[in-house]
C-alpha cells in the first residue's frame, strides 16, 4: 500500500475496464513522474466529458447537447434506424458511408451472466421511437458475436408484431469479433447485403 | 530445450466456454469448464478482432479441444478446435439463450473452487447444451433437469420421494429447500410448501432424468417445479444465481 494519494489514483485507474492492479500501479506511476501540464490536460479532459457530455435524449449516442448531431441532421432519413450496442460502434458505421438514416444506442448486449437483461438496455425507448410512423426499417447492427446475435433475436421477435421492416447485418461479417474491428468495406457490405431478421 | 519448456507448460483438455470477459483493447479472458482440469480461465489474444484465428470457437456455450499454456497469472489459449457449436442453434431462440445463460453461471459457481468435480459436472453441461440446441425438450425443463442434477453431483441431491430428512417412506407433499426436498408430516418446518403431487413427480422425472414422464407435464406444474429448484439452487449455492431471474419461461397457461 502506498500512502494516500497515490494510492487512491491506483485504485481508481484499477477500477477501469482491461486495467489490472500491476497496470494501474504503472500508469498511476508513469503519472506521477510525467509532466505536469500534460496530466493536467488529461484530469481537465476528464471533467470535460463528465461536465459537458451527456446522452442524446432520442437515440443514446454521446452528445454535448439534449439531442446529438445524427438526430438534429434533416439531412438523415428518419425512415431507417440502426440499432448498436454501444456509441463507438455509431462510429465504426459512420465510418462506412453507407448508411444515412440514424441510429439508436442500446447501451450494451443481452448477458444474463453479466446481469444485462432486456431492462437493462434502452429497449422501452426504442419502441417509444416507432410510435412515430416515420420509421418504417429498423436495421439491427449488434456486434456479430453470440451475445449481439441473442439480442438481435430478441429484437426481431419483439418488433415482428409492430409492422416495420427488421433487417440483420449480412452474415459475411466475421462470426466471434466486435463491431468496431470490422474493416469499412466488409462492414458497408454487410450493411449492402441485410437480410430480414423476422423468421 | 525452449520445446521442452513450451511441452511442459501446456496441456490439452476439451472445454465448454462458460462465458466471456473483454480484456483490454481486443483479448478475452474466457472462462471454460474442462472434462479433466475443471475451471480453467484462459486469456485469448486479440479474439474480439473480426480477423482473429480463433473466430466464433470462444464465444460461450461452445466446445473445443484446447490446448492451454501456463501463463504467468492465468492460462493462455494457445489453440482452440472446435468440437461441437451449440451457439447459433442457441441464439436463434431467446428462452434457449436465457436457459444456457442460466446453466453456464450455475456451472461456473458449482465448480469454482472443486477440481474433482469436473469430468461429472462437464459432462452434464455438455450433455444439457446439446439437448437444449436441438430442442429435444422445453428449454425450462432442460435448465430444472440440470441444475438439480448439477447440485445432486457436486453432493446435494435432494429426494423426491422418501422424507429428505427422517427417510420415512413417501410420497410425502411438503418441501423444504433447507432439509433437501421432500419431507414427511413429522419433519416439515412450519410455512413449508405444498407443492401438487403431480410437481413432485415432475421433478423426480427430472432428476432422475426420466424425460418420458417430463415432457408431457402441464405448464402449471413445470412453473411450481421452477420455483422450487430455484429456491433448492440458492439454498446451496448460498447466493441466487443471477441469470436465474432472466430466464425466459413459457406462460403457465390459462
Ligand atoms: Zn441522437
Ligand atoms: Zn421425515
Amino acid at each position: 500500500m502506498y500512502e494516500g494519494a497515490v494510492q487512491d489514483l491506483i485504485d481508481e485507474l484499477g477500477r477501469l475496464p482491461g486495467i489490472g492492479p500491476k497496470s494501474a500501479q504503472r500508469l498511476a506511476f508513469h503519472i506521477l513522474e510525467a509532466d505536469k501540464d500534460d496530466m493536467m490536460r488529461l484530469a481537465a479532459a476528464i471533467t470535460g466529458v463528465k461536465e459537458r457530455v451527456k446522452f442524446c435524449q432520442v437515440c443514446g449516442n454521446v452528445s454535448e447537447q439534449d439531442m446529438c448531431s445524427i438526430c438534429r441532421d434533416p439531412r438523415r432519413d428518419a425512415s431507417v434506424i440502426c440499432v448498436v450496442e454501444e456509441s463507438k460502434d455509431v462510429l465504426a458505421v459512420e465510418r462506412t458511408r453507407a448508411f444515412r438514416g440514424r441510429y439508436h444506442v442500446l447501451g450494451g448486449a443481452i448477458n444474463p451472466i453479466a446481469g444485462i437483461g432486456p431492462d437493462q438496455l434502452r429497449i422501452r425507448e426504442l419502441l417509444t421511437r416507432l410510435n412515430d410512423d416515420a420509421v418504417t426499417e429498423i436495421i439491427i447492427a449488434t456486434n456479430p458475436n453470440l451475445e449481439g446475435e441473442a439480442t438481435s433475436t430478441y429484437l426481431a421477435r419483439m418488433l415482428k408484431t409492430i409492422g416495420v421492416t427488421v433487417t440483420r447485418l449480412a452474415s459475411g461479417l466475421p462470426v466471434g469479433g466486435d463491431l468496431e474491428y470490422a474493416d469499412e468495406v466488409t462492414l458497408g457490405r454487410a450493411f449492402e447485403g441485410r437480410r430480414s431478421a423476422i423468421s | 530445450m525452449a520445446e521442452t519448456t513450451f511441452a511442459a507448460r501446456s496441456y490439452r483438455d476439451d472445454g465448454v466456454v462458460l462465458r466471456t470477459h473483454r480484456l483490454g483493447e481486443a483479448d478475452r479472458i474466457v472462462v471454460f469448464l474442462t472434462r479433466r482440469h475443471g475451471q480453467v480461465r484462459a486469456v485469448a489474444r486479440g479474439v474480439r478482432r473480426t480477423s482473429s484465428r480463433f473466430g466464433a470457437r470462444l464465444e460461450p456455450f461452445m466446445v473445443a479441444d484446447l490446448q492451454l499454456v501456463h501463463g504467468r497469472s492465468l492460462e493462455v489459449v494457445s489453440q482452440a478446435v472446435a468440437r461441437a457449436s451449440y451457439g447459433a442453434s442457441i441464439v436463434s431462440d431467446y428462452a434457449r439463450y436465457t436457459v444456457a445463460a442460466a446453466m453456464a453461471e450455475t456451472a461456473e459457481r458449482l465448480t469454482a473452487s472443486d477440481t474433482d468435480a469436473g469430468p461429472a459436472q462437464y459432462q452434464l453441461l455438455v450433455g444439457a447444451l446439446a439437448a437444449l440446441s436441438r430442442g429435444a425438450h422445453e428449454p425450462g425443463l432442460i435448465l430444472d433437469s440440470y441444475l438439480l442434477r448439477a447440485l445432486a453431483t457436486a453432493g446435494w441431491a435432494p429426494s423426491f420421494t422418501d422424507c429428505a430428512r427422517c427417510g420415512g417412506a413417501g410420497p410425502h407433499s411438503a418441501f423444504s429447500a433447507a432439509l433437501g426436498g421432500i419431507v414427511c408430516p413429522g419433519c416439515r418446518p412450519p410455512g413449508s410448501p405444498a407443492p401438487a403431487a403431480e410437481t413432485v413427480a415432475l421433478l423426480a422425472a427430472l432428476l432422475s432424468g426420466d424425460w418420458a414422464a417430463a415432457d408431457p407435464s402441464e405448464p402449471v406444474h413445470r412453473r411450481e417445479a421452477a420455483g422450487l429448484v430455484a429456491a433448492y439452487a440458492q439454498w446451496h449455492l448460498e447466493r441466487a444465481v443471477g441469470s436465474l431471474r432472466l430466464v425466459e419461461r413459457e406462460p403457465a397457461g390459462p
